[in-house]
C-alpha cells in the first residue's frame, strides 16, 4: 500500500523544516528533505552597498555557524578586487574556523542529547562537559573575533585586531585541559550513540546513499570554480503544494546532487573509507572536533600575530570579474560569489550553503529505510535550515 | 504575579514553564543562551523547558508561562501567521530577544526578491504586532543579546526584580534602535558626557570613539538596529523617572 506522509518541523533540528516521505509497506521509497523558513534575502539585500560591510551583514545569515560566512564573504570581495590578504590573517580566520566548528559541532551534540540520554540526570552531565570544551572554543572566538557571536572582526583584507602575545599565550596554556576534556566527552557520547542504535533496532548502514562527496579542503578552504554549480527550484523538482511553499533552491555539483560534511573532508583528504550510514556523520564530527583543536594550537604555537594584519585596500573591481570565497563550515563547504564595481558596490551575491547541498543527500539516505525513523537521518546531518533559506 | 494566583512558593514544587521560538532570524539569540556555558544546565534545572525546536521534541505548541521568542514575523509566511496566533492564546508573558524581534534589527535591511521567495519582503518586529503587543512585556536588545545579560534577566525574571527588569520593559516601547538615534536622542539632546559606552556596546563596531571631540562617531553602512546602542547609554533613560537616593 503505497502512502505519502508529510512532516512539517522536525525536533531537534535547528529552523523549521519539513519532510515529504512516499512510504510503501512502513519503508521509505522515496524521500524530499525541505526548508520552510521565510527567505530574508541576503542575496538582493546587499546589491548596491558597500562591499566593506558584507562580511558584517552575511554573519547574521546564521547564528550557529556565524564566522564561515563573514570569511567566505570577505574570501569572495578579495578575490573579486584582487585584494592581498596578509598570510598571518589568513592564519587567524582559520583558527576562527576551526573554533567555530568545535563549537557548533557541540552544541549538535548538546541538541541530540536528548535522543542519547534517556536519563535526564546523565543528559545534562553530559552538557555540563561539553559546555566545558565550548566555553573554551567560545574564548577563541571572543578574543580573536571579537564577539562569540557574529564576529566584527573580520574584515575585507583581514582581521582588523591583532592578537596579542599574552593573550595567545594563555589561550595555549588552556589547550592541554580542554583536550582531555574533549576527549572525555567524546568517549561518553560515541558509548551513547552505540546504546541509541542497540536501543532503536538501527543497522551499522542505516541512512546509507551512493551519492559523491564534495569538500575542498580539511581545514580552511580552497577556490572552487563557481560554473560548476547549477541550481534547481523546488518548481521543478517536487509536486503539489510544496511548488509555492518551500523556500530553499536545490544546488547541484556539476550537474549531480553531492553530499558535503565531515564524511566528504575525510574521504577526499584523509583517504577515509567511508562504511555508509549516518552513525559515522556523529563520530567523525566528533574526531573533526579533537583534530581542529590540534590545528589550532598548531597554528598559535608556530605563528606570531601581533603585527598589522589587515590591508586596508578599498575593493574595486570592473563589475565583471566574479569572485568566489569558500570556507570549510562545519556542516560542509560554504561558497559565496560576489561581483563588486568600480566604486566598490556589491552588483552581484551569490550564497551556497552546505545545507543546501545536503537536502540531496538526506533525500538519498532516507531510501529503503522504516518512515518511524526517518528524523534519526534528518538530525545526522545536523541540518541548518536558516542558512538553507538565507 | 503574572505567572501564577498564589503568593506563597513553599507549598509545592513549581517550575516556570519556558518555551523558546523562533519566527525568522538566524537562531542566533537561541545559541547565545547556551553560551551562559555551565550556567545554562543550571538554568535547564531551574525552569521548566516545554517548547524549543533545538532543544525539545514537541512539534505544537504548549501553553506556557514565558515565551522567549527571536526573530521578525514575515507576512507572507502562512506558517509565522499559525505560530503568531497559537503564541497568542498559548503563552502568559512574552519576552522579545535579540534586535530581530525587538526593532527589527538587520531584517529592516531586507527587500525581497530572491528566489525561490520573491514575495518575501515584509519583516515585522514582535514588538509592532497587534495581536500579540499586549503580551510582550520586555524587550531584550543586542545582535544577539550578551549571554551574561540573558542571565542576569532571567534571574530577575526569576526573583521578579522590577528595578532591574524595568528598562526592558520601557524598551517594548521604544522604536529606537540605530546608532543614529544615540545622536537625535544623546548626542543632539545635550546629554552624551563622551563615556563612550555605546562604542563598546557596538556588536558590529558600527559606533567608534571619537577622541578629538570625546563624541561617538557612528557609521551608518555597518549598522545593524540591534539596539545595543541605546539601551547601553547611561543617559538614554533621563527621561524617564530615576530612583532618587537620599
Amino acid at each position: 500500500m503505497k502512502k505519502i506522509i508529510k512532516l512539517e518541523g522536525i525536533p531537534l533540528t535547528e529552523g523549521h523544516s519539513g519532510l515529504f516521505l512516499e512510504v510503501e509497506e512502513g519503508i521509505i521509497k522515496r524521500g524530499f528533505y525541505y526548508a520552510l523558513v521565510p527567505v530574508r534575502g541576503f542575496e538582493t539585500l546587499l546589491l548596491g552597498k558597500d562591499s566593506r560591510v558584507a562580511p558584517t551583514i552575511t554573519t547574521r545569515i546564521c547564528g550557529l555557524c556565524q564566522v564561515t560566512h563573514a570569511i567566505a564573504s570577505a574570501r569572495a570581495i578579495e578575490s573579486a578586487a584582487g585584494i592581498e590578504v596578509p598570510p598571518e590573517a589568513e592564519k587567524l580566520r582559520e583558527v576562527l574556523g576551526l573554533a567555530v566548528r568545535i563549537y557548533n559541532n557541540l552544541l549538535h551534540q548538546i541538541i541530540v542529547s536528548e535522543d542519547l540520554f534517556p536519563e535526564k540526570r546523565e543528559q545534562l552531565a553530559f552538557i555540563r562537559e561539553v559546555q566545558g570544551v565550548r566555553k573554551f572554543a567560545g574564548t577563541v572566538l571572543e578574543t580573536v573575533g571579537g564577539e562569540i557571536i557574529h564576529s566584527p572582526n573580520v574584515k575585507v583584507g583581514g582581521i582588523s585586531e591583532p592578537l596579542e602575545e599574552p593573550v595567545k599565550e594563555k589561550l595555549l596554556l588552556e589547550i592541554d585541559r580542554v583536550l582531555e576534556k574533549l576527549k572525555n566527552s567524546f568517549s561518553v557520547f560515541r558509548e551513547s550513540l552505540e546504546a541509541l542504535w542497540k536501543r532503536e533496532g538501527l543497522s551499522e548502514d542505516f541512512g546509507s546513499h551512493s551519492l559523491g562527496y564534495f569538500a575542498t579542503d580539511l581545514y580552511y578552504g580552497k577556490p572552487v570554480s563557481f560554473d560548476k554549480f547549477t541550481f534547481l527550484l523546488p518548481q521543478e523538482l517536487l509536486e503539489g503544494e510544496l511548488k509555492r511553499r518551500v523556500t530553499n533552491q536545490f544546488p547541484l555539483f556539476d550537474g549531480k546532487p553531492v553530499e558535503t560534511g565531515p564524511r566528504a573532508r575525510a574521504v577526499l583528504f584523509k583517504g577515509y573509507t567511508p562504511r555508509g550510514g549516518v552513525k559515522e556523520l556523529h563520530l567523525l564530527r566528533g574526531e573533526e572536533n579533537i583534530e581542529a583543536l590540534l590545528r589550532i594550537r598548531e597554528i598559535l604555537e608556530n605563528g606570531k600575530f601581533d603585527g598589522e594584519l589587515w590591508n586596508r585596500k578599498t575593493p574595486s573591481s570592473d563589475g565583471e570579474t566574479l569572485g568566489v570565497g569558500v570556507h570549510e563550515a562545519p556542516r560542509g563547504t560554504n561558497v559565496h560569489a560576489v561581483k563588486v564595481d568600480k566604486t566598490g558596490k556589491i552588483v552581484y551575491y551569490k550564497i551556497v550553503v552546505p545545507t543546501e547541498l545536503n537536502f540531496f543527500a538526506v533525500g538519498e539516505a532516507l531510501r529503503g529505510i522504516s518512515a518511524t525513523k526517518a528524523e534519526y537521518v534528518v538530525r545526522a546531518y545536523d541540518p541548518c535550515i536558516v542558512c538553507a533559506a538565507h | 504575579m503574572f505567572y501564577r494566583d498564589k503568593l506563597s512558593f513553599e507549598d509545592e514544587e513549581f517550575k516556570l514553564k519556558v518555551g523558546f521560538l523562533h519566527f525568522s532570524s538566524c537562531s542566533g539569540c537561541q545559541v547565545a543562551f547556551f553560551d551562559m556555558f555551565e550556567e545554562a544546565v543550571e538554568i535547564l534545572d531551574t525552569v521548566e523547558l516545554v517548547y524549543s525546536n533545538m532543544l525539545t521534541k514537541r512539534r505544537d505548541l504548549p501553553r506556557m508561562d514565558v515565551a522567549f521568542v527571536e526573530g521578525a514575523l514575515c507576512i507572507e509566511d502562512p506558517h509565522h501567521l499559525h505560530l503568531v496566533k497559537e503564541l497568542q492564546k498559548k503563552a502568559k508573558l512574552i519576552v522579545a530577544v535579540g534586535g530581530c524581534a525587538s526593532f527589527g534589527g538587520v531584517r529592516r535591511l531586507s527587500c525581497g526578491n530572491q528566489l525561490p521567495q520573491p514575495q518575501h519582503q515584509s519583516f515585522v518586529p514582535i514588538t509592532e504586532v497587534d495581536l500579540v503587543k499586549p503580551k510582550v512585556k520586555y524587550a531584550i536588545p543586542g545582535c544577539p543579546p550578551n549571554p551574561s545579560l540573558l542571565y542576569s534577566f532571567l534571574l530577575a525574571l526569576l526573583e521578579i526584580n522590577e528595578d532591574f527588569l524595568l528598562p526592558f520593559e520601557l524598551m517594548t516601547f521604544s522604536t529606537r534602535a540605530s546608532g543614529m538615534d544615540i545622536f537625535v536622542e544623546v548626542v543632539n539632546k545635550g546629554f552624551c558626557v563622551g563615556c563612550g559606552t555605546c562604542s563598546t556596546a557596538c556588536p558590529t563596531r558600527a559606533i567608534t570613539y571619537n577622541y578629538e571631540c570625546s563624541r561617538p562617531a557612528f557609521n551608518p553602512g555597518l549598522c545593524v538596529y540591534c539596539g545595543s546602542c541605546l539601551a547601553a547609554c547611561p543617559q538614554s533613560f533621563k527621561p524617564y523617572p530615576q530612583p532618587t537616593y537620599t
